[in-house]
Parts: C-alpha cells; structure tokens; sequence
C-alpha cells in the first residue's frame, strides 16, 4: 500500500516535472502576435504591421492555453485572405489583404480546447475546404468555405481524430503538420 | 552561334530536370541545409548559418529564387533572413532582419509576392 502510494505521488512528480518543462517551453515561444514585412527588396526587409494579443482567460487546456500562440500562416486558394491557427485562442483568425496590407476580419471559431496548429486547403471542382490539425485534441477539423462578399464563411463539417474517424493515438502524442496531396486529394498528417 | 546557345539552353533544362533541390532546417546543427534530392539519394549541397540559432521555417518564392528563414530566437535575437537561392544548391545572404521573439511561421502575399505574414 506504501509502495504503492509512493509510486503514485513520484508519478505525479514526474508530470509536475513535465508540466514545468513544458511551461516553459511555452514561455520560451510566446509573443501572441501577427506581423507582415514588405519583402518587395529582398535586400531590405522592412515591417509593416504588427497586431499582438491577449487573452482575458485561460482556455480549457490551460497550461498550452494561458495566452494566444499563433501557429501557422496561410495564404487561401483565392490569395485574397491569411488564415492563422491560434492554438492559443481556439481560433483561426482570418485577415483580409488588400495589397500588401491585410486587417483582421471575423475569425473562425475552433473547437474549444483543440488548440489548432496547422492548416491546409483543398479546391476540389467549385467547392472549397478548409482543414486544421489540432495538436491539443490531435484532431483534424473540416471546414466547407463559402465566399461572400462580406468574407469567407467558414461551416464545420467533421471533427475527428488525426488517426481518421473513432482513431485513437498514444499518450503524448501531439500533432503537427497537414498537408493536403494535390494529386489525390488526401489528407496527410504528421505527429 | 545560334545552334550552339540552343544546345546549351536544352542542356540546363535537362540538368534542372534531373535533381531536385530541397531546403531543410534544424535547431540541432542551427543550420539551413541544402539538399539535392536525386531518385532516392540525397546529398548535401551547401549549409548555411545566417538564420541564427533557432531556424525553424521556410518560404522559398521558387519564381524570384528567393528564400526566406525565420529564426525563433530563443536563446537570443530572432530574426527573418532572406536568401537568393540557385540551381547547385548555393544559399546568398541577402538581409536579416531583427524581429520579435518566436516566429514559427511564414507565406507570402500581395502583388508580385511582395510581402511576408509571420505568425508568433
């Protein structure tokens, strides 16, 4: 009983351990923010804008979701928008380019506690989808896109896990990148 | 003189046609490395150091021959290094631009690929 009690609280040593290391990791990569930079001279790099954010409360997974990590850029099919996974807001913020300035429109709500990572797009004839690999859930979330004049309108359709539909992965498992074959039109994951 | 700079214009097509170049990144060794990929083989072209400490993501706009590298600067400065690149493999420092801590992502955007958004 002893014995066992010990193994119990060294066990929850460890992930005390583990949740620190973690921590400040997390730390070590948070600044909460989305730049853009005029590249036109690639002899001179300048900035052009830059939108920093906060979050009023943790999310569900609180020690990953203490503040805003945007993880990704992406440029959609139709070049006229940015989709940025905030794994840290369970959002896909969305800005609007006009030229070389963008400005943030709604964003995409995620599923809470998912923490969206990385993204990618697939055209297939006039339908349009978008998809984020969740590092938090290691889920994949669907989305069809509609375009408005307004913006992109964005309807989940699926949320499963990064191993396909009823898929389960290995403990401490986290996914990391999505990439859509432009050949087949499958989706390939990486954890 | 005409024929010849027609021969020599099929030749390089073949050669770029034949090997592909793939640029990699690594906070093990700190460097951008550029590999050519032939059938199977890969073998390192060059390796560059100018994306500091943490290189951690690519954008190469493949019509201007320009890459660009973030640094995520953990343990010091992180930064945005441009590279104009060619087909043996050479990395040409271009800029490195100081910037906030921890980008992890980039694309290009705009007319003519004029601009970079960075996700921190």
């Amino acid at each position: 009983m002893r014995h066992s009690r010990w193994h119990t609280s060294k066990s929850d040593e460890v992930e005390r351990e583990s949740r620190t290391v973690r921590s400040i990791l997390t730390c070590r990569s948070d600044t909460s923010s989305f730049g853009t930079f005029s590249v036109g001279n690639v002899a001179a790099l300048s900035q052009l804008q830059k939108e920093t954010y906060t979050l009023a409360a943790p999310g569900p997974v609180a020690d990953r979701q203490d503040a805003p990590h945007l993880h990704h850029a992406i440029l959609d099919p139709t070049k006229k928008y940015i989709l940025v996974p905030d794994l840290g807001s369970d959002l896909v913020r969305v800005y609007k380019i006009n030229g070389t300035s963008v400005w943030a429109v709604a964003p995409v709500k995620a599923v809470p506690g998912s923490g969206p990572r990385h993204g990618a797009f697939a055209v297939a004839g006039s339908s349009t989808f978008f998809y984020t690999l969740n590092e938090l859930t290691n889920s994949i979330t669907g989305y069809t896109v509609a375009y408005k004049d307004a913006g992109p309108e964005f309807t989940r359709v699926f949320d499963f896990s990064s191993h396909g539909p009823g898929g389960s992965v290995p403990k401490g498992t986290k996914a990391a990148e999505i990439v859509v074959s432009v050949s087949d039109l499958l989706l390939r994951v990486a954890s | 003189m005409a024929s010849t700079t027609i021969l020599s214009l099929a030749l390089s097509l073949v050669a770029s046609a034949s090997a592909q170049v793939i640029y990699a990144t690594s906070y093990n060794d700190h460097a951008v490395t550029a590999l050519n990929l032939k059938g199977s083989t890969l073998s390192v072209l060059s390796k560059s150091y100018d994306c500091g400490s943490e290189p951690t993501w690519l954008t190469l706009d493949y019509a201007k021959s320009v890459l660009y590298c973030l640094n995520e600067g953990w343990g010091g400065n992180a930064s945005i290094t441009s590279y104009k690149t060619s087909a043996d493999g050479a990395l040409w420092k271009q800029n490195i631009l100081p910037v906030l801590k921890s980008p992890v992502a980039s694309t290009l955007f705009g007319p003519d690929n004029a601009a970079l958004a960075v996700a921190y």
